[in-house]
């Protein structure tokens, strides 16, 4: 397994985004998690939503949809952990 | 039981797919070119699928053979008729004729116990005698002709081949690429690959592999020359069999197939590698290629990539304008689109796919369907997480999302419950996939 960090967002308060990411190797097993980088403590942040697009017989594109669950704007990163 | 009425015709008007906000509720009329009228129900399961196709078909000015009830005029069944020379019938076997048609890769059939098996062989007999075009209708999954018919004066007839030998037997104009190259040629080409469920312009139909091949491969030549990379081409004849996913049967029968070729730098030499994402997922040399489709001993001949057919006797026909090639990749768009809209859905077909490692099912959900599957039996002391990926091929939305839930069913084992939404309004497959991330 080895993991990174695809991409890093902002929302702004109670906001949802989307992002998208391509050129996956469609025989990879990804997952995809969310980890906020502003602080703020008492409750959760963000939560995510994820759904997959299959482009050819070699790749896919992931689509990762991003909700703030909070009256404040967050920053947050895009992770992956490619499992196999 | 009413009759049916066949309509082979050009389209003059086709409504858009959605269902119409005149006329009667969920019925849409189509006109033809010779001011014959048909209508569509548009809650029939095929329907949206019949007009998409009658659209296509209208806008490249191809015929549709059409299937309507007698009495409500309403269509049961739509097909893509072939505009085709017959060059050959072989009577041997027992249960069907043989028949070969130019420009065709795939293997056609005229079943005996056709009701018009007389009728057919005779207009098919005499339409090789005379070299005579005509339309020919089959059976999208089996190839067996069901109709065929003099090709109307209003409709271009296929090309002649020209009769000459091809300029170059054996050229070696494409210049020596990297393999980084060649994999980067086939990315761009493979990337054009067309909606299996929704294929539409300018999508590739890999995912149809019974016929067409000779379009496909002159579009990909033109992609990569639009990248500065010049390619040649590979034709194989012989009696072929493909083992494919994309075929309801697994397996495609061709007299014939080309793709586009590269030479590429090995070492201190240069081997031809083959770009076909019909058959491949990365270029291979010449050998893999030929190897996997049946024949032990084929024929093969280099061209160069303006080539756009060439026969088995070796005449060939160009298409510098891309006129045919457009109208072959509509012909066969469609045809994928009817094929994905019929009772045997979208490729790639579960039955015809080995499961690969970490899949735990395949599975198949009809338009903006939700479905819910269980897996039982996995250890409670495991840490398991849940993907789900798409196998039918459709780019430019996300097509599925999944949820997971477990329950606890004794203090050793856990079953997991795998929600999976499909967001298209196309019924597509998918791979249920499992990881172990600590045992």
């Amino acid at each position: 397994m080895w993991t990174g960090t695809q991409f890093t967002g902002s929302l702004g308060p109670s906001q949802t985004g989307r992002w998208f990411t391509f050129g996956w190797p469609a025989q990879w097993h990804v997952v995809w998690y969310m980890v906020p980088t502003s602080v703020r403590t008492g409750a959760p942040q963000v939560d995510w939503e994820v759904s997959v697009e299959r482009a050819s017989s070699t790749q896919c594109t992931y689509w990762i949809t991003v909700r703030n669950l909070t009256a404040a704007p967050v920053t947050f990163e895009g992770r992956f952990a490619v499992l196999s | 039981m009413t009759g049916q009425d066949v309509i082979v015709d050009r389209l003059r008007a086709v409504p858009e797919s959605a269902p119409a906000a005149s006329g009667a509720p969920g019925v849409v009329e189509v006109a033809f070119a010779t001011g014959r009228t048909a209508r569509v129900d548009t809650a029939a399961p095929a329907a949206h699928a019949w007009l998409d196709a009658m659209s296509s078909l209208q806008e490249a000015g191809l015929p549709a053979y059409v299937v309507v009830d007698a009495d409500s005029r309403l269509v049961t069944d739509v097909l893509v008729p072939l505009s085709v020379r017959v060059v050959g019938l072989r009577t041997d076997a027992p249960d069907a004729v043989e028949v070969e048609l130019a420009i065709s890769q795939a293997r056609h059939w005229l079943p005996r116990s056709s009701p018009r098996f007389d009728e057919l062989l005779r207009r098919l007999d005499e339409a090789r005698e005379h070299d005579a075009p005509v339309l020919v209708t089959e059976r999208t999954d089996t190839h067996a002709i069901i109709d065929v018919r003099d090709l109307p004066a209003d409709l271009p007839p296929p090309p002649l081949p020209s009769g000459r030998e091809a300029a170059r037997e054996a050229p070696e104009l494409a210049s020596p690429v990297s393999f980084a190259v060649a994999s980067s040629m086939f990315a761009l080409v493979n990337g054009r690959t067309a909606c299996s469920s929704q294929p539409v312009a300018p999508g590739i139909p890999f995912t149809y592999p019974d016929d067409g091949c000779w379009g496909r491969a002159h579009e990909m030549s033109r992609l990569m020359a639009l990248q500065g990379v010049v390619s040649d081409k590979v034709w194989i004849y012989g009696d072929l069999r493909v083992a494919t996913a994309n075929n309801p049967s697994c397996e495609v029968y061709w007299g014939w197939h080309v793709a586009p070729t590269l030479p590429v730098v090995v070492g201190s030499s240069t081997e031809t590698y083959v770009i076909d994402p019909a058959l491949f997922p990365s270029p291979v040399p010449r050998a893999t290629w030929a190897g996997v489709q049946g024949d032990p001993s084929p024929t093969l001949v280099a061209t160069g990539s303006e080539v756009f057919y060439r026969s088995p006797t070796g005449s060939i026909t160009l298409d510098p304008t891309y006129s045919q090639t457009n109208s072959v990749l509509t012909t066969y768009r469609t045809q994928l689109l009817l094929r994905s809209a019929s009772s045997s859905g979208p490729p790639p077909y579960p039955q015809c796919v080995v499961r690969p490692p970490g899949t735990q099912w395949f599975g198949t959900l009809g338009p903006n369907q939700t479905g819910r599957w269980f897996t039982f039996g996995w250890p409670a002391g495991s840490h398991i997480v849940w993907t789900v990926m798409p196998t039918t091929i459709c780019p430019g939305t996300p097509q599925v999302r999944w949820k997971t839930a477990v329950e606890r069913a004794s203090t050793t084992q856990a079953t997991y419950w795998i929600t999976v939404t499909n967001l298209t309004p196309h019924t597509i497959r998918f791979e249920g996939r499992y990881d172990v991330l600590a045992a």
